[in-house]
């Protein structure tokens, strides 16, 4: 990957390297990046800490790392420790670990395996979830899938699909807790709910499942409930 | 004045549009971000729009999407960045986008300036509105030029008015947020007030329109 204009640069033991333009970066060991870096891939499998934003093509991170900046990437895996103080925005956006950005996320593609807490908006097209979250804005994706493996919470959804079921078979595992999800407004085309605490939901076609709290439910097309678990008020909003 | 809002769900139903259209064109941004007006109603918060403009928006929307476009050539054209391009007077001209009057009085401003700005054109833009209808005189008209390629960065980062104030004959040219309320002594009159992201976005479509017609 070296290149005259992009230098790779590795820390193994302790150090720190100044921001800039870069091929490779690799922090092996505990790291400290000074300033504002562009570069290819930057990998952390120790601990890195990021003092100026980034923008890179590839970003892995297996340890631990802390950004202070906004985060740019293409394919960004966090399966380590990640936080994020500014705004995060990728093409793909992976996490299995534990995930912290504090800004506002942005991604065609998100998956989360692991345990993510957003502060801002999530935006994606498809976000497919099979862990824990929290997003302290709206996540608005053309589809959302949720499977519940824990508490799960966003501030409002809204989408074209919006899918939401517990999670099967050997997850039934006691010390997991609570699973269910928890919003204000839930609003789409195609919404089946499981699980699900909101105060509103909205849409063409609704299914609310098993296990669900909702004080009102606005449909326009078609409106499918359990019995016992359908919504304390329904409207029809078709006109 | 307040802009009239419609609702979410009423929106929704006068313009037979879904929930999951209007969160993708909002991804997509094709609707700005500060249109989105969160009021609490009995069901907690509800989201409100300013009316007209968005019914016009959403209208505007569908009509390029009958001619196919696609949702990222719909968001460039309705988006309110400028174009990266200069033009120049005459195409300006020729395409009718503004009136030669209107340019001579920014060829005052800058001597032997043939290629304008998107920032300069709107200004002339403006300015010709402004003589046209009669609201304005040669060198309010001047100052409105000026005001606009002055505050040009304010403008492009958030929805401005331009309002021009008039009393016992001076006149004084503001940018205002689009929205805000003015309050002026008794004696001083809005002789106009003109919204910027409109013409904008009018201009964009004009000057896209005129691109499409030399291509074919």
């Amino acid at each position: 990957m070296s290149d005259t204009n992009r230098p790779d640069t590795k820390i193994a033991g302790a150090g720190t390297v100044t921001g800039g333009m870069y091929g490779e970066v690799v922090i092996a060991g505990a790291g400290t990046v000074s300033g504002d870096v562009d570069c290819l891939a930057f990998k952390v499998g120790g601990v890195a800490d990021v003092q100026g934003a980034l923008t890179a093509q590839a970003i892995t991170v297996g340890g631990s790392a802390s950004f202070m900046g906004d985060v740019k990437g293409t394919d960004v895996v966090f399966s380590g420790n990640a936080d994020v103080h500014g705004a995060l925005s990728a093409e793909t956006l992976r996490i299995s670990g534990v995930a912290r950005i504090d800004g506002a996320v942005s991604a065609p593609r998100i998956e989360i395996r692991g345990t993510t807490k957003i502060g801002g908006d999530c935006e994606a097209e498809t976000f497919d979830a099979q862990g824990v979250f929290s997003i302290g804005g709206l996540l608005n994706a053309g589809t959302v899938s949720i499977r519940l493996y824990g508490g799960c919470d966003a501030h409002d959804i809204g989408g074209e699909t919006i899918d939401v079921r517990l999670a099967s078979a050997w997850a039934f595992l006691p010390f997991l807790g609570d699973r269910n999800l928890t919003a204000d407004s839930i609003e789409g085309d195609t919404i089946y709910l499981e699980s699900t605490r909101a105060k509103v939901v909205r849409g063409a076609n609704v299914t609310i499942g098993a296990g669900c709290t909702i004080d009102l439910v606005e449909y326009t097309g078609t409106l499918t409930g359990n019995a016992g678990v359908v919504a304390s008020r329904k409207v029809s909003a078709g006109a | 004045m307040e802009p009239e809002l419609i609702s979410k769900k009423d929106l929704l139903l006068t313009c037979g549009i879904s929930y999951g259209q209007l969160y993708r064109w909002k991804r997509k941004g094709l609707i700005p971000e500060d249109w989105f007006v969160r009021k609490s109603a009995f069901t907690g918060q509800e989201t409100f729009f300013p009316r007209e403009k968005m019914l016009a928006r959403v209208e505007r929307i569908l009509s390029m999407k009958d001619e196919d476009a696609s949702l990222d050539e719909i968001a460039e054209a309705v988006s309110s960045a400028p174009l990266p391009d200069t033009f120049s007077r005459e195409e300006l001209v020729q395409g009718q986008v503004v009136s030669s009057s209107a340019l001579d009085l920014f060829g005052e401003r800058h001597p032997g300036t043939d290629e304008l700005r998107f920032a300069e054109l709107l200004a002339v833009a403006v300015a010709d509105t402004l003589l046209g209808s009669g609201d304005a005189g040669r060198d309010e008209a001047l100052a409105a030029i000026a005001t606009i390629e002055e505050g040009w960065t304010t403008c492009e980062a958030v929805s401005c008015d331009l309002v021009l104030l008039r009393k016992m004959g001076v006149s004084i040219v503001l940018i205002v947020s689009s929205g805000s309320e003015l309050m002026a002594d008794t004696g001083a009159r809005v002789v106009a007030r003109i919204g910027l992201p409109e013409r904008i976005e009018g201009l964009k479509a004009r000057l896209r329109s005129i691109e499409r017609g030399e291509r074919q």
